[in-house]
């Protein structure tokens, strides 16, 4: 009886690996090279210079397989409804709230590059000038890429069905994107801008000196006051922008003896009538730009790790 | 619930999230089902959200403000008639030197008519700034006027501030001025139409606090002073 040989390639399929720290790397546009590279000063630190070749090989193959693992996942992590759905990310046993987590680093992003995209169509042709932003900002360009991609895709769900929804432009960006509720804050202002396509390309002097965290300033705080509906929940949230001495939440004081009783903190005192929404003033600010990207490896944001 | 139309405004548990929710009712009535808004007509309005669950949706053709092509991010229109009407009052005669200098003693004296410390510097650009922040909002109506938010902003508030050397310190006090001098003026607060000052005096407020913290905000932003 003869015997018949059969040949058969198998492949080993481990569940996913999902390193927060790797994964910040790869947000941040990185090439693998580079990313095992700063890896590797994080894991030697003062041995870095000790590391042999083989280690550093290690390292980029670890890297290399983990951005391919990031890359399968992009899809889902650009519209998070999928992500559930994902039998890929599925079979890594992650839990909704590292899913969130995913996605809200997914969806952080770098104030200085918002900021180029303020005053701006999020047009094809502008996508195409994005080295432009890269090279002013000096962040990678697959991460201005990301960043853009992100802001378009929200702008365009708003476009599609934002005009008729009856929930607060916060509250539809948390259920649609599972933003934690400061991106959803600020991705909410970021449309108002662009909505209402407000003068403010950085490329004219005049608006050169305006950060993201002004421009935001100010449309939180039309969007509190002036809007016909509210625009934000009545949650409380600290809305994270870039400090300055001037720029304080404006603390009104009337009369010429500055008593702190004639402060104005929210309408109330000011006589106009309880909104629908609590109307408080944009609170105390903060000085750290990455405050709008989840924690990176080095404790900052995704725009340190470069 | 038959003819006319009523617009409701209610809170609805969303997920464990009291969530707003505006509903113009048409001519039939409105049903909710599990929660969510199948609005008149029989017709539903509705958005798949990420859970499967949806979010509802108002109909665009019984939408309150037609002219409103921004939905949820446009301007309340009764703030911006408010301070459409309100340049009637500040700027009352065909003269309108003596009403801005009526005004300008409303907003440079304190309560005890002590004059403010940055008064003197400030009070010859005082009529320019006050055209300019009357300007801006009656802009607010245009949207191509409102585009130009920042810009007048830097322009015309921030640029003659600093122009006077008003810190910004002394400019909170400057608004903190303007926010109550609307309900000191003798021609608001003889409107005789019940309920249209405490409107105005409201709008002007709303308009001025967010003037004001932009303004602060903004002030060292301004390279043309």
């Amino acid at each position: 009886m003869a015997s018949s040989n059969t040949a058969a390639n198998v492949g080993l399929l481990s569940p996913p690996m999902i390193d927060i720290q790797s994964f910040s790397l790869w947000l941040s546009g990185l090439t693998p090279q580079i990313a095992a590279d700063r890896i590797i000063k994080i894991d030697f630190g003062e041995e870095y210079n000790n590391k042999d070749k083989e280690t550093s090989e290690l390292y980029r193959e670890e890297t290399v397989d983990r951005f391919r693992t990031y890359q399968l996942l992009e899809k889902s992590l650009k519209t998070p409804r999928l992500l559930s759905r994902n039998k890929y990310l599925f079979s890594a046993s992650i839990s909704d709230v590292q899913k969130r987590d995913l996605v809200s680093r997914y969806y952080s992003f770098d104030s200085r590059v918002f900021r180029h995209f303020l005053g701006r169509k999020l047009t094809n042709k502008f996508q195409k000038d994005l080295d432009d932003v890269r090279d002013e900002v000096g962040v990678p360009l697959r991460s201005v890429r990301r960043q853009f991609d992100n802001l378009r895709r929200v702008f365009d769900f708003y476009d599609d069905v934002g005009d008729n929804v009856v929930v607060t432009t916060q509250t539809l960006l948390e259920i649609e994107y599972f933003l934690p509720e400061y991106l959803s804050r600020a991705y909410s202002c970021a449309l108002f801008l662009l909505v209402h396509r407000f003068q403010l390309q950085i490329s004219k002097k005049k608006y050169q000196l305006l950060t993201w965290e002004d421009c935001c300033f100010v449309a939180e705080h039309i969007m509190l006051h002036w809007l016909q509906r509210p625009a934000f929940n009545e949650t409380k949230v600290i809305m994270p922008t870039q400090n300055r001495s001037s720029s304080t939440p404006m603390e009104l004081q009337t009369g010429a003896n500055n008593n702190n009783e004639g402060v104005i903190s929210n309408n109330n005192d000011i006589g106009v009538e309880p909104f629908s929404q609590k109307h408080d003033p944009p609170q105390k600010l903060n000085m750290d730009n990455s405050i709008y990207s989840a924690p990176s490896i080095d404790g900052g944001g995704a725009n340190k790790c470069r | 619930m038959g003819g006319g139309r009523t617009n409701v405004d209610s809170t609805l548990n969303y997920n464990g999230n009291n969530v707003y929710i505006g509903i113009n009712v048409g001519e039939q009535d409105v049903i909710e089902n599990q929660g969510f808004v199948v609005e008149g007509n029989g017709k539903a309005n509705r958005l798949r959200a990420i859970d499967d669950t949806y979010i509802g949706l108002t109909d665009s053709s019984t939408r309150r403000n037609l002219r409103n092509r921004r939905g949820a991010l446009d301007l309340d229109g009764s703030f911006l008639s408010n301070l459409r009407d309100l340049k009637n009052y500040i700027f009352i005669g065909t003269n309108s030197k003596n009403d801005v200098d009526v005004f300008a003693k409303v907003v440079l004296y304190d309560d005890n008519g002590k004059q403010y410390a940055w008064a003197r510097r400030f009070l010859p650009k005082f009529r320019s700034f006050l055209k300019s922040l009357m300007q801006i909002a009656l802009g607010l109506n245009m949207q191509k006027e409102f585009r130009d938010l920042f810009e007048d902003l830097l322009d015309d508030i921030c640029a003659p501030l600093n122009y006077c050397k008003i810190s910004p310190n002394e400019t909170k006090e400057l608004f903190a001025s303007l926010l109550n001098a609307t309900s000191k003026l003798k021609s608001i607060t003889k409107i005789p139409r019940a309920g249209k000052k405490e409107q105005l005096v409201k709008s002007w407020k709303k308009y001025i606090l967010v003037m004001g913290a932009a303004t602060v905000r903004c002030m060292g932003s301004c390279t043309n002073s």
